[in-house]
């Protein structure tokens, strides 16, 4: 036989819609669009400079840096650096064959740092020298402006260097002196030395650092750097089975956390939906037919996984995880049309849906109105979960119902238990007992509610990796008693000038506090734009510094290299602009000292470490942050937890008004009290217990609260029919009370908060709607429908 | 840098380390090395050397100091006082041509300049251990100088001479040969040699033995 036209048409409609969302998922390319990067939840657009400055920073190579210990197995043995170094071969080979690495360098053994000398030196003369001749300059003009120039330069130069062979430091640079009198490699030799002895001296072993190609924060990076480690491991084994290898860095720690909250997300989804049907077996007389359930859940997901998808370039995977809570929320309407007994026994479909459509829509629209305020927020997180709840519902609610017109026999009877609803004073009395101090609890326990977000919460904890990964920062000099300055410029010549500013407000702030700053040593824009005219004059300085190095005992002929280098720079160099020249410089550098220069197009960075933690922070004007990547992104997130409770009470306060318009203003509050007054009691609870709330937290409420507005709104309803409250609602209310008791077990601190505010409330509400009429019977109290 | 500033510092403390009096300036000491010693440490013709020079007590010594560079035609010259003590480690006080102190002693060098301002250079397992490499020979420890040295000796008459090459190449290259010169029990010239237009020279002059450095001065002079 034919199917009913109206069938078919239903049938149609559903088949096209998951063909199209299904589509638009594999256009979209959907795992790609997938995030675990915790800066996913920062807005691109984020108008803080310091959170803008993190956000690239977790971008750059910071994050791509990988540290590599190799040590012996046994560490009683003695040190053998013959072996050690067989095993920093092997593995350097290893590492720089896998083609994953961008940079690989051993920061123990001294090769680090005669690179990193070789650099400067060779670049002497246009990173040391501008702020050089400005130096001298200055002294001309302050003690003898009237005498030449290139004269009063050699003689100078001449006397700084016999005087410096009179320092402890001079034997050790007697090889370089030659070609260096000028002395602007010892000059810096202090400020170079922290950026050459990052390692931990006494750490025994050898320490190599590694700069991934790929982002650390993507699958390809995560996987390149795990079979590169994999690999070198073997062959370090096989190479020198008696040291072993330890690495450690973000791509370790996201690749970790990505693994885990995916299976998280696959254990959730399993765990609620197993929790959701079996609340619902154990409550209908025929639990196979139960299973008629399920493809609604399916087509909720399916329809806000695709708006999600389709709306959003990346997703953070926390709100899959938190998406898994539909599997409570969209089996509301199917079971509230499923469990609904036909108003006659030959009632058609269309007829019982027409009958039900108007509370279904009534609770619906308006929470999908609620989470669409969210749609407002700066947090992408925030507008990810308003979408996806959003469209989850609606797709929940159109699937429900078209689902339903294939099903020839769309009603399922409940078991007795499911339905019955015992009266007797005692229960009564406990009703109204327990309604107060549900009261007592809403009223009393908001005002001692904490508020702390903290941004690992987004992440299940492994303490293993984190204790490895603070210990190879240990070794590898990351000292925690550390202040990590961040100054940031649109162009070098800005940022330069900026962390002009910064010392000097530095040096005022915290005399006599050593800072290390590779920006330090860079000319500063005035200098670099002077050196043409201090140039000027030194046409003849070779043959000056000749004869004035020979008045102070020294052997000109001696000189010859430094008098060619000085003649190519002179006269080879030419216009470079500022900006190219630190671009090019930091092109240069290998390492961990590339780390503190960065220019990009648009944006330049310099870091600067300084001896002391904690204390006031850098003025404005000078650009610069304290890199408190923590404390910022937390205040981040409290910052947008206070956005979000606007947009929260904004999407409730529509919520309400849609409901006194619907429902006018009697029956309006009464429905409207259920889901504020189960809120206000999940706050009270929380705020009681001293746990402090979050972000999660108020999204939950919100969430908790829509749930609650069903149940309010499905049980008016049946009141105003003159109908007791149909068991859809505890059913209801019992699968979602489940699916998100699941969620509280999550290991991943954020989820488990959601789920355990949603649940209470939840429960709450369902006390209410409950109770509510039991405790109403004489006393009148007006927290649920009068039900004859 | 680092590097550089070890070597020079260390070079430094070390060629000062060996104390005694000062012996007259026209003693013949023997001017070529002499043979090697044997590893297993000095032999009879030594051993009483070896063991006079550990046996000495504290020590307070002007000295001068010369320095060869392959750029300069003559020597530079610095003057101080030196203060050694086999627990304290070696202090040298330049004194001319400008005031700074340099520490030699178990746990490294210790730069420090007229304001008292310090700067350790603490020693560790990559960068050669120069003050700790040359500490045997400050104190004349027998079983660490044959550990760490090639030890060659030349006598004549009650004139000596030690010539120190280290075993390891690295050390070798930052400091080349340690020579010692002097008479009896007295330690009169060390000489620091790279090459010929590389070396330092230290001649010391009215050594006091048997000093005691009292808190400020251990304040003062030493770590």
């Amino acid at each position: 036989m034919a199917p009913h036209p109206q069938k078919r048409a239903a049938r149609l409609v559903l088949a096209a819609a998951c063909a199209a969302a299904l589509g638009i998922l594999w256009l979209r390319d959907a795992p790609r669009h997938v995030s675990t990067d915790v800066m996913d939840l920062v807005p691109g657009s984020e108008s803080a400079p310091e959170l803008a400055l993190i956000r690239n920073l977790a971008g750059d190579r910071q994050s791509r840096v990988v540290m590599v210990a190799l040590y012996p197995k046994e560490e009683a043995a003695p040190r053998d650096g013959a072996r050690l170094a067989r095993a920093r071969d092997a593995v350097l080979a290893s590492l720089r064959g896998s083609g994953a690495f961008e940079d690989t360098v051993e920061l123990t053994g001294g090769s680090y740092r005669d690179a990193l000398g070789s650099l400067v030196f060779a670049r002497r003369f246009d990173l040391l020298g501008p702020a050089w001749l400005a130096e001298r300059w200055r002294e001309h003009e302050k003690e003898a402006p009237r005498a030449p120039w290139g004269a009063w330069l050699a003689e100078r130069t001449a006397a700084r260097l016999e005087a410096f062979l009179y320092r402890p430091e001079a034997v050790g640079f007697q090889d370089l002196l030659h070609a260096d009198p000028l002395l602007l490699v010892p000059g810096a030799a202090d400020r170079l030395q922290g950026f050459a002895d990052t390692a931990d001296k006494s750490s025994p072993g050898v320490l190599l650092w590694a700069l991934l190609r790929a982002s650390a924060l993507g699958t390809d990076g995560q996987a390149a750097a795990s079979a590169a480690l994999g690999r070198a491991e073997l062959e370090l084994s096989a190479a020198e089975p008696g040291i072993a290898l330890r690495w450690s860095g973000v791509v370790r720690l996201a690749a970790e956390s990505r693994r885990r909250i995916e299976g998280e997300f696959s254990r959730l989804n399993l765990l609620s939906l197993a929790a959701v049907l079996a609340v619902v077996l154990a409550c209908v007389r025929r639990p196979v037919r139960a299973l008629l359930l399920v493809p609604v859940v399916l087509f909720s997901v399916l329809g806000a996984w695709t708006a999600v998808i389709a709306a959003f370039d990346r997703v953070h995977v926390v709100v899959f995880v938190v998406g898994s809570l539909l599997c409570g929320v969209a089996i509301d309407y199917g079971l509230y049309i499923f469990l609904q007994a036909p108003a006659r026994p030959d009632e058609p479909y269309a007829g019982k849906v027409g009958r039900l459509m108007k509370p279904l829509l009534a609770s619906s629209l308006t929470v999908v109105l609620g989470f669409s305020m969210l749609l407002g927020s700066d947090l992408p997180l925030v507008r990810q979960v308003g979408v996806f709840v959003a469209a989850g519902l609606l797709a929940a609610l159109g699937s429900a119902i078209l689902w339903f017109a294939q099903v020839d026999d769309p009603f399922l009877e409940t078991r007795r238990f499911a339905r019955a609803r015992p009266e007797s004073p005692v229960l009564r009395g406990t009703a109204r007992a327990v309604l107060l101090a549900a009261a007592a609890v809403a009223l009393a326990g908001p005002l001692r509610l904490t508020w702390r977000d903290d941004v690992r919460d987004l992440e299940v904890p492994s303490p293993a990796l984190e204790s490895n990964d603070a210990d190879l920062r240990s070794r590898f000099g990351d000292s925690g008693d550390r202040m990590v300055y961040l100054t940031q410029g649109a162009t070098p010549t800005e940022a330069r000038d900026c962390l002009d500013r910064f010392l000097a407000w530095h040096d005022r702030a915290f005399p006599g506090t050593a800072v290390l700053s590779f920006g330090a040593l860079l000319p500063s824009p005035a200098e670099w734009a002077a050196l043409p005219s201090r140039l000027a004059g030194l046409e003849a300085f070779g043959p000056d510094l000749g004869a004035a190095l020979a008045r102070h005992g020294f052997d000109p002929s001696a000189f010859v290299a430094f008098n060619d280098a000085w003649a190519r720079w002179r006269d080879g160099r030419g216009t470079t602009a500022y900006d190219a020249f630190v671009g090019n410089l930091g092109a240069s550098l290998r390492g961990p000292v590339a780390l503190t220069l960065a220019s990009h197009a648009g944006a330049c960075w310099f870091v600067t470490l300084a001896d002391h933690s904690g204390g006031a922070e850098p003025p404005a004007d000078t650009h610069t942050f304290s890199s408190r990547e923590l404390e910022n992104l937390n205040g981040l997130f409290g910052r947008y937890r206070m956005s979000a409770l606007r947009l929260s009470t904004l999407g409730l306060g529509i919520i309400g008004l849609s409901v006194f318009a619907i429902y006018g203003w009697r029956r309006g509050f009464g429905i409207f009290a259920v889901p504020c007054g189960s809120c206000l009691f999940a706050f009270g609870l929380f705020g009681l217990l001293g746990h402090p709330l979050n972000l999660f937290h108020l999204l939950g409420a919100f969430l908790g609260v829509c749930l609650a507005h069903n149940y309010a709104i499905f049980t008016w309803e049946s009141a105003a029919r003159g109908e007791t409250p149909p068991p859809s609602i505890r059913i209801s209310a019992s699968c979602a009370a489940a699916s998100f008791g699941v969620l509280a077990l999550s290991g991943i601190p954020v989820v488990a908060a959601l789920g355990s505010m949603v649940t209470v409330i939840i429960l709450a509400a369902l006390a209410a709607v409950e109770l509510g009429p039991l405790a109403n019977r004489h006393a009148g109290l007006a927290v649920g429908p009068k039900v004859d | 840098m680092t590097r550089a500033a070890h070597r020079c510092v260390l070079a430094l403390a070390l060629g000062l380390a060996a104390l005694g009096r000062a012996a007259p300036a026209d003693t013949p000491f023997p001017d070529k090395p002499g043979p090697e010693l044997a590893a297993a440490g000095a032999g009879a013709g030594f051993r009483d050397l070896f063991g006079a020079l550990a046996s000495r007590g504290p020590v307070l010594a002007n000295f001068t100091e010369y320095r060869w560079f392959p750029f300069r035609t003559a020597p530079v010259v610095l003057g101080g006082e030196m203060r050694f003590s086999r627990e304290l480690g070696l202090s040298l006080h330049y004194m001319r041509p400008e005031e700074r102190i340099v520490i030699a002693d178990a746990g490294g060098l210790v730069l420090r300049d007229a304001s008292g301002r310090s700067r350790a250079i603490q020693p560790d397992d990559r960068t050669p251990d120069i003050g700790g490499t040359l500490l045997p020979i400050l104190r004349f420890d027998e079983g660490e100088l044959f550990r760490v040295f090639h030890v060659r000796g030349a006598r004549s008459g009650g004139a000596w001479r030690l010539d120190f090459i280290p075993r390891s190449a690295e050390i070798a290259r930052w400091v080349g040969t340690v020579t010692v010169e002097g008479t009896g029990n007295t330690v009169s010239r060390i000489e620091f040699h790279r090459s010929s237009a590389q070396r330092i020279e230290i001649r010391v002059e009215a050594p006091e033995a048997g000093v005691a450095f009292g808190a400020a001065d251990r304040s003062r002079y030493f770590r």
